[in-house]
Parts: structure tokens; sequence; C-alpha cells
């Protein structure tokens, strides 16, 4: 038995069962600590939680707007920016700028902004297309197959 | 998988290594030794604060680079080298064993009881039709007797696999981010040895902790994921 266990008031100072992470917040917490998050609400556990940073980007494979669903051939990088009243949603390649007062709203109107480009180019002729134009339709056709 | 690849859009928020031993008191009375040794890369002090449920013995001090990048935590009964930004296995392994080699210059570490190796990934996502798109990032079968069983709202997973004589904890659990509300699932994995330790072995345990982990989550994530990782990217 070790010098600390074993009496009332005391612990045993081998319980945990896992690393002890930073938190980056005082106290630490011994369990998940990650500012900026917390566990989801809605799974009943209202634990406060810290960890360090935003996220920069999120993957995105299904593309939905209304009633049109494209998949992505390989997955969208949607790089995600928070402004001081609202939040941006861009992907450079694909030529989309999405704005929304939420992060939702801003990756609902990226995926609306995406199917409008889509249907756009798909219906465009090529003799009508200026190069820039014309490369942007090659980049929407080769990267996303609609699902029917 | 290369022990050192670092991938360009890796979920890895924090990589710690911890050995825990047997309480020794000196660790509280000569803090002040070991930090002069390593005040000159991590001179910042953190001190806990008053936890009711923790004794203060058993919270650490944390001794963090100026730019927070990585630090050190210690308390009676551990010592835990930290990176929040991860530059591969060797350098971690490196600075883990100088760190270790010189508490145990000062405070002799005999009877080790614990060592844990914990890789911490955020993964972000957005909703597919109101459910977490878990296989397009994870291959988890949590398949239940009921007609959509592979469809969550939301998870909240923790799991303890015994591993011979070692212990391998998964807790897989949605977050969603208070300031942005940006939802993300963590993927933490922590791989514990607690059996027989010996401190001139650190380095072995070292390197099987980490193989372990880096193996489970390679083989954990899907390969249209690892794409998104690689940055094969539009």
């Amino acid at each position: 038995m070790n010098g600390l266990s074993g009496f009332q008031g005391y612990i045993n100072i081998e319980e945990e069962n896992v690393c002890q992470l930073t938190g980056q917040g005082l106290p630490f917490s011994r369990d998940i600590d990650w500012k900026g998050y917390k566990i989801d609400d809605r799974t009943g556990d209202k634990e406060e939680a810290e960890r360090v940073g935003d996220t920069k980007s999120i993957p995105l494979w299904f593309i939905i707007s209304g009633s049109k669903k494209l998949i992505a051939e390989r997955p969208i990088k949607a790089n995600i920016y928070k402004e001081e009243d609202c939040f941006t949603v861009e992907n450079e390649p694909l030529d989309i700028y999405a704005v929304g007062f939420t992060l939702n709203e801003a990756i609902e109107n990226f995926m609306d902004h995406v199917v409008e480009f889509w249907e756009h180019y798909k219906a465009l002729p090529d003799n009508k297309a200026g190069k820039f134009a014309k490369n942007l339709k090659n980049k929407y056709l080769t990267s996303f197959i609609e699902e029917n | 998988m290369e022990d050192n690849v670092i991938y360009p859009n890796s979920p890895l928020i924090e990589v710690v290594f911890e050995v825990r031993f047997k309480g020794l008191v000196a660790v509280e009375c000569h803090r002040d030794a070991f930090y002069q040794e390593i005040r000159k890369e991590y001179p910042n002090v953190f001190v806990p604060k008053v936890d009711p449920n923790t004794p203060p013995a058993l919270q650490s001090y944390r001794f963090e680079k100026e730019d927070k990048s990585a630090g050190i935590m210690t308390a009676i009964n551990k010592i835990a080298y930290f990176s929040r930004k991860y530059l591969g296995y060797k350098k971690f392994r490196k600075e883990t064993l100088r760190i270790l080699g010189i508490f145990n210059e000062i405070f002799k570490l005999e009877d080790l009881t614990r060592t844990g190796w914990r890789y911490v990934n955020i993964i972000p996502y957005a909703r597919e039709e109101d459910l977490i798109p878990l296989k397009r990032f994870l291959n988890l079968d949590l398949t239940l007797p009921l007609e959509n069983s592979d469809c969550f709202k939301n998870i909240d997973v923790k799991l303890h696999i015994p591993i011979k004589s070692d212990l391998f904890s998964v807790i897989i659990k949605s977050l969603i981010n208070v300031v942005n509300q940006q939802e993300a699932l963590v993927l933490d994995l922590d791989y514990s040895k607690s059996k027989d330790l010996k401190y001139n072995k650190i380095g072995d345990y070292l390197k099987e902790s980490h193989g372990f982990a880096r193996e489970f989550f390679e083989k954990m994530i899907v390969e249209q994921y690892r794409k998104y990782l690689k940055g094969e990217v539009v």
C-alpha cells in the first residue's frame, strides 16, 4: 500500500486510468478538457470543457442544397473564418465564398453556392466560356457526381 | 505510415507522455530544483487553483514554453511532457527523454506505477441530413439491433481494452464549440502500461505505446478521411 492510500479522507494516488491533459485553463481537468468545446448538451452531459485553438477547416464529401445532392470525388476543404459578427466559409479552387451569421448558416450557404455553380458550369457551353470559366467548369465537373 | 510522418491536416491537438510513480514528497519540496533545470525552455509557470475534489499534492504544476506549444506537468506522483504542436515522434521522444532524465537526476524515479501515451484528436465535421457522418471519418462499427443503428445524432463512447498486461482506452464523443458552434468528434487514445515498470526501459515503453496508438489511429480512420489529412483535397 502506498503512503497516501487507505484512510478515510484520503484518496489513492493511483486512481486515474488515463493520462492527465493540460486543459489550457485552470483548474486542470482530470478528464477531457478542451478550450472552446464542451460536451454536447444533447448527450445530457453538460460538463464544461476547454481546449486550445479553433477549427480552421472541415472536409465535405456530401453537398446538399434543396433536392440536389452532390458527392465529392475528393474531400472539399472548406476553410472557416470567424469575422466579428459572422462566419465565412471559402474554397479557393472552387471560387466560393459564403457568409452566415452562424457557422451552420455559412456552411449551408456554401453548399447552395456549390450546387448553383455546378449547375451553371454544367450548362455552360465551352464556346461561351473564357479561360478562367473553362478551368472552373472542368474543376466542378470532375469534382462532383450527382446523386440520383 | 512511417513513425515521423505528420499529416498537413492533422487532427491532433495534444500528445502527452506521462510517467507515474509512488508518491515522492521530494517533488513538492524541491520543485524549484527541477524548475531551474528546465526554466530556460519552459519559463512560464502555471499553478493549480483550489479544487475541492482533488488533494493539492495531486494537482500538477505546469511549466510551459513561451509560445505554449509544449510543456511539463508534475505532481507528487507524476511527470508528463505534452505537446500541443506535435512535430513528430522523434522530436517528441527526444524531448520527453531529456525531461525525464533531468527529473530522474533530481528525484530518482524507482517505483514506477504507470506510463501512458495519449493522443487527442479533434475531428470537425458538418452534419449530413442532421446526422454525424461518422463513416466518412472512422471505421467504427457500433451495430445495435435497430434498423438505423448506424445513424447517430450524438456519440459518447468510452472503452477500456486490455492489451496483454497493458490497457488501451478509447474515447469517442461528439462535441460542439461553444464559441462558433462548430461540431467535432473527439478521438482520444490512451495506451498505458502498469506492470513491472523500470525507469531504464522508459524509451521502450515510449516506443511501444506510441507505436500501438499510431497504428490504431491509422486503422481507425477511413481512406477518404486519410486523403483529407494528407491534403488530397479540392
